[in-house]
């Protein structure tokens, strides 16, 4: 197990370490543009993640395997923990972006002039950090475990990672019991790293609105400005461009797009609704346990692997007494809900233990409780941080196959499901048809988002800024008592 | 109290409407772990002409196709499968041997594909192509072959056929000569196909219905002739233990033993043929269930250690 655990934490930790960088520098160049620019680069970072992973790695095997076309001038060699590992960070840069990203939206103009001098990497290191610090946490723990439970990806360039004794035990003899055994490291080391990463989180006043984006880049200076461009324009590039590319080339393709489309609509209205409601539940069962730290052994659900919980499902729900739920598609939502709780709880949770305790406290005193003081008052703040949890599960649960192959009964066939059966029989233009339907499924709701941002996030009620004004005006500084 | 009780009935609504549906008096639930591809129409067509409406689920590759065997064993307790329909033979006897599948005709085989060599023949030609698996274990196909993880699916199937055909020693020093060799180790029977397809190997050990898959898609690859050292597999249909439409069951099992199914299947590519030929490995099954565990270690040992 040695060798196998060392490539695993070694791809694992490469990747993440690579997918943060990337997707800080993606947030920071993102949060420097006007809005319509930031919301191409957020459909631009959903496309990225919504990708199947056989699909980036069938692509940079296409460009740079043994017989690439790319390998003359470019003889990089993917077949290495580093390969394996940046193959990855393409495919999770995504979840980094949209987490600073969000979290930066709930800074004001006061937080950048208050110190002016606050510029380039000092701006950064003193105000952008410990902004996203939490979160980042949160999702470089979601980054460590999805990396670490990966198996298609490592084996296709022969880097051979701890999953496979897992899927040894449970292949070879049936046996639960030995192949949960065999993946204890991939459920331990990533909740012991959650467990050091959390922090008591640090609730930052916000008196006006998010930051003037002319503002954002004025403060962050040409010099770094330039850079995150170069960075992300290449990696949107690669992890974009490049396998899109290849998965819209073929005329083929589209010739097989509306057949595919037809025959398969139970199975996209499927996988749209489950992947929406579990995504929907998880972020309200999030609202209601954020208060309870408790709520952090919910990561456990979504570091043991998929099969292993869908066998405890089974095992709990296949009875007489539950069998009418057991058989019904409602064990597809509790399956995907239960799997994603974890991270969505500690977004959730990061995202309302940070309200201004200043504004919590004015609309307090003005007699707010209940669903009133959570509309006028968490969900304008945490609000960008609740869409992020909830786009992020509602992706994963787009691609979910581990969790719903033991699980799924008749007719509730999703799109994943049906691209893996035919993946088998080399039907790739019908393969890539399934993906392009998925990637619309997976744009959808983002879509929906921008074109409703302005009016339910941007626009933030009126009887909320006279709680941050009517805060501000109790501060010391401000009655003279200072 | 008060947030669990809101949490728990909120679900509840959630999961009511999400869709629990009476069931029907005519139906077979069918798992399927022959490919979707080839069997969906198989059963459609039993459906048009039986009346009896047949609720399948299918296997993936994702969870190396013994999802379904998992799920078996897992619901024996209240099954909820009428039938398995599995494209190999190991995993339907390790269920029978569990006490999943009915007492009596536990099961039966109908139809065959076969274990091959694949090669690209715009690097290799047929002359002069590898014709024993001795012989992929030359120094010549050194990082030029590929073959999925030996301790999946129908691959370790033939690996444990071969220990029994050769002998453990014989055996051990083969895998162990053909791990030197540095084979491309990969995920799937379809992904070799593939990396031969495209160069990245020029010798696979693949399935049959993967090879004509691939020749589908216009991939330039050939099998190898069957020797005596291919293994044949058979598909296999099986009533579960306690199910709950033992008699559309039946008549589905039937339907899928008829020669016409048969035929069907070997038109597109799932089967060879309908009676397995004189060539190919003798496999005593019992034996190598027992062996089980021995070999499979031995095999974790050379390939992924």
């Amino acid at each position: 197990m040695g060798s196998l655990l060392f490539n695993s934490l070694g791809t694992s930790l490469l990747a993440t370490v690579l997918a943060l960088g990337l997707g800080f520098a993606a947030a920071l160049f993102a949060s420097a543009l006007p809005a319509r620019a930031q919301r191409t680069i957020l459909v631009l970072a959903i496309i990225a993640m919504a990708l199947p992973p056989f699909a980036v790695a069938n692509c940079w095997l296409h460009y740079l395997g043994a017989t690439g076309v790319w390998r003359h001038w470019l003889p990089i060699d993917l077949f290495s923990i580093w390969g394996v590992a940046w193959i990855l960070a393409l495919m999770f840069w995504p979840i980094t972006f949209a987490a600073a990203w969000s979290a930066w939206r709930t800074l004001d103009s006061a937080h950048f002039d208050a110190e002016p001098a606050l510029c380039g990497a000092s701006l950064v290191r003193w105000l952008l950090f410990p902004v996203a610090r939490d979160v980042i946490a949160a999702v470089a723990v979601l980054t460590f475990a999805l990396a670490l439970n990966q198996f298609s990806v490592p084996a296709i360039f022969q880097v051979k990672v701890l999953p496979v004794e897992f899927w040894i035990r449970f292949s070879t003899n049936l046996d639960a019991g030995k192949a949960l055994a065999a993946c204890w490291p991939l459920i331990l080391i990533p909740f012991a790293a959650w467990l050091l990463l959390r922090r008591t989180q640090v609730s930052w006043p916000s008196l006006e609105g998010h930051a003037n984006t002319n503002r954002f880049r004025h403060h962050l200076g040409r010099p770094l400005f330039v850079l995150t461009t170069i960075i992300s324009v290449l990696v949107i590039g690669l992890s974009v461009a490049v396998p899109l590319w290849q998965l819209l080339a073929s005329p083929r393709t589209w010739r097989e797009l509306p057949q595919v489309f037809r025959a398969i609509t139970p199975a996209t209205v499927n996988t749209f609704v489950f992947a929406a409601a579990a995504a929907s539940i998880a972020v309200v069962a999030g609202l209601c346990l954020w208060r309870l730290r408790l709520g952090g052994l919910l990561w456990i659900l979504f570091l043991t692997p998929g099969v292993l919980l869908s066998v405890a499902i089974i095992w709990l729900f296949n009875r007489s007494m539950l069998e009418v739920i057991y058989r019904s598609t409602a064990i597809v939502v509790i399956a995907l809900c239960l799997r994603y709780a974890g991270p969505v709880w500690a977004l959730v949770r990061r995202a309302f233990i940070t309200v201004d305790r200043s504004v919590l406290e004015a609309a307090t005193l003005d007699g707010l409780r209940g669903w009133a003081l959570v509309r006028h008052v968490y969900l304008p703040h945490a609000a960008p941080v609740l869409f992020a949890a909830w786009y992020i599960a509602y992706l994963l649960c787009l691609w979910d196959v581990e969790t719903l192959a033991l699980l799924y009964p008749p007719g509730a066939e999703t799109l994943a499901l049906r691209v893996f059966n035919l993946l088998h029989y080399g039907h790739m233009a019908q393969v890539n048809a399934l993906c392009i339907i998925l990637l619309g499924l997976a744009l959808a709701p983002g879509l929906l988002y921008v074109l409703l941002c302005h009016r339910v996030f941007g626009a933030t009620p009126c009887r909320t800024f006279t709680y941050k004004r009517h805060a501000a005006a109790m501060t010391p500084e401000s009655d003279g008592s200072g | 109290m008060r947030v669990v009780l809101r949490l728990v009935s909120l679900v509840g609504a959630l999961l009511l409407l999400a869709g629990c549906r009476p069931g029907s008096t005519r139906e077979v639930v069918v798992y399927a772990s022959q490919d979707q591809v080839y069997a969906e129409p198989i059963l459609n067509e039993f459906s048009r002409a039986t009346g009896i409406k047949v609720r399948a689920v299918y296997d993936s590759e994702a969870v190396k196709t013994v999802g379904l065997a998992n799920r078996l064993v897992r619901e024996a307790s209240n099954p909820q499968c009428d039938v398995f329909w599995n494209n190999e033979e190991l995993r339907t006897r390790q269920l029978a041997a569990r006490g999943i599948l009915r007492e009596t005709n536990v099961w039966v085989s109908m139809g065959y594909r076969s274990r091959r060599i694949v090669i690209n023949t715009n690097l290799i030609q047929l002359a002069h192509a590898p014709r024993s698996l001795a012989s992929i274990t030359n120094a010549e196909w050194g990082g030029k072959v590929a073959l999925a993880y030996p301790l999946f699916g129908t691959t370790a199937t033939h690996f444990l056929a071969l220990r029994q055909h050769w002998g453990a020693q014989r055996w051990e020093a083969w895998c162990r000569a053909l791990q030197a060799n540095k084979p491309f180790l990969v995920e799937g029977n379809s992904v070799v196909v593939n990396f031969v397809g495209r160069g990245e190997a020029w010798i696979g050990l693949t399935d049959s219905d993967d090879v004509a898959a691939g020749l589908r898609s216009g991939l330039p690859i050939a099998s190898l002739p069957l020797t005596d050292e291919s293994l044949l597999i058979s598909n296999t249909v099986a009533i579960i233990r306690g199910a709950r439409n033992q008699r559309s069951g039946e008549l589905l099992s039937a339907f899928l033993q008829e020669q016409s199914t048969m035929e069907r299947l070997i038109a597109a590519g799932a089967l060879e043929g309908s009676q397995p030929p004189e060539r190919g490995l003798v496999v005593d099954w019992s034996q190598l269930l027992n062996d089980l565990d021995s070999a499979t270690e031995t095999l974790r040992a050379v390939f992924v250690r």
